[in-house]
């Protein structure tokens, strides 16, 4: 199963990109894991996540091909 | 010049509108709205609305026309740098459309100031440039039952919301604090001034803005309720995300108007103070270090008194009157909620600059006990 990741923002500044794909994982909590051993600057941003473009306040398990965006806030006016 | 002919001609294409009309047009005109910061999202949505026809307006901004707002402010020109953004907006607008009640107020938006401010209007609109003012305007229309009309921008993209709206039946929707509960400390996210921002990309989320606020005045359309709008100019990608409003979010809201007059929204962002709060966690790691001072600073009789470290009491006047004498070079301070010992940081900040590093213990000895207790279940 292959998920699509999005990132938003000042996320990119760490990730050096705005989309990936990735696989073998069938819970968001795994998926946050994965993303800061691959990114370890995400450990410390601050952002929420969204499954299927609906935000996710406890982990949740990802059973289907689904896209998970993660989202800072912005402050900038 | 305002007649009804006038006016009729002035609207005329919101008139001929087919759902919108003249029914939407009143609607308008009866409405009021407060703009918060005539920036770089302020100007647009505020040219816009006067445009439109919304009949009283409010603009609170206490800066002036700087060179280097002109690349995206557009309601401003050379000749007004220097002068008050709130009253210039005015006098624009009004010469845009006089039949307008535009109050200009170029003071800066406090705890003290916001509930008398907002309390005139019917809808809120954020275009504001930091998070402590973005958490004090959400937590203050939660008070007051008001709309807020959201709009962010970081570099290339920008984030649209409405807030709070009330929704027949099912109460009121959700609130920046359901998004993101409480705000970034300093420097966990990067300011425009840090980060730049494209020029064109506040005139678009601006002008949405807008359009949420003319859709919530006039009742039409599908306002973004629940819902964050994010727009991306390098690539035109739009990304809606969908949240629901829960609860949870009166944990780190003030509980009560008065509660918010006593709420400093700046220290909540550490704006002032960069990183000077340490958790309860980070407390518990410097306990007993040697070079380190652990300092009460609540009155002696306070309670509860911790048993399981040893610590000095220096009440806080002690140490407004400058009669402290802390030996070591980093100091932690504790109160019973974390007010006190931060205002202690401060004192200490300004007295020896960078020569003591002076920590806050954050949420005080009952945010410590608290986490203590936790370990232990």
């Amino acid at each position: 199963m292959t998920h699509k990741v999005l990132f938003f923002g000042q996320l990119t500044d760490i990730t050096a990109t705005s989309s990936l794909t990735i696989e073998n994982v069938d819970n968001t909590q795994a998926l946050v894991l994965m993303l800061e051993s691959m990114f370890p600057g995400l450990a410390n941003a601050r952002y929420i996540v969204a499954v299927n473009n609906t935000i996710v306040r406890d982990h949740m398990m990802l059973l289907e091909t689904a896209t998970i965006a993660l989202m800072p806030p912005f402050s900038g006016g | 010049m305002a007649g009804k002919s006038n006016h009729m001609e002035r609207y005329a294409r919101q008139h001929i509108l087919k759902g919108f009309g003249p029914v939407g047009q009143q609607r308008l005109q009866r409405g009021g709205v407060l703009v918060v910061g005539a920036g770089g999202l302020g100007c647009p949505a505020l040219q816009y609305l006067a445009a439109a026809g919304v009949g009283r307006i409010g603009i609170i901004d206490d800066d002036v026309v700087n060179l280097s707002n002109l690349q995206r402010q557009v309601l401003y020109t050379e000749g007004d740098i220097g002068k008050p953004k709130a009253v210039v907006a005015r006098e624009k607008l009004l010469s845009l459309n006089s039949s307008l009640e535009v109050n200009a107020y170029p003071v800066r938006l406090t705890t003290a100031n916001t509930m008398d401010l907002l309390r005139g209007y019917d809808i809120i609109m954020d275009g504001t440039d930091n998070f402590a003012t973005r958490y004090m305007i959400n937590d203050a229309c939660i008070f007051l039952n008001k709309p807020l009309v959201f709009g962010a921008v970081s570099r290339f993209e920008g984030q649209v919301a409405v807030f709070n709206a009330h929704v027949p039946g099912l109460g009121y929707s959700a609130n920046y604090r359901d998004l993101f509960k409480q705000p970034p400390k300093d420097g966990e996210v990067l300011s425009c001034a840090e980060a730049g921002v494209l020029g064109v990309l506040p005139g678009i989320i601006g002008t949405l803005q807008a359009n949420e606020v003319v859709k919530l005045l006039a009742g039409i359309g599908k306002p973004l309720i629940n819902q964050v709008l994010t727009y991306n100019v390098l690539y035109n990608s739009f990304y809606t995300l969908t949240l629901t409003g829960s609860k949870d979010y009166l944990d780190e809201m003030p509980a009560s108007i008065d509660a918010f007059r006593q709420t400093n929204y700046g220290w909540e962002c550490d704006m002032d103070f960069g990183n000077e709060e340490i958790d309860a966690g980070a407390f518990a790691d410097k306990l007993g270090k040697p070079g380190i001072a652990i300092v009460d600073v609540r009155n002696p009789e306070e309670e509860p008194r911790p048993a399981d470290f040893s610590f000095l009491q220096i009440p806080l006047a002690v140490i407004r009157a400058g009669k402290e004498a802390i030996e070591e070079d980093e100091i932690i301070f504790f109160c019973q909620t974390g007010k006190r010992s931060l205002e202690a940081v401060r004192i200490m900040e300004n007295r020896y600059g960078g020569a003591k590093k002076v920590h806050s213990l954050r949420g005080g000895i009952l945010a410590y006990l608290d986490c203590q207790a936790t370990q232990e279940l």
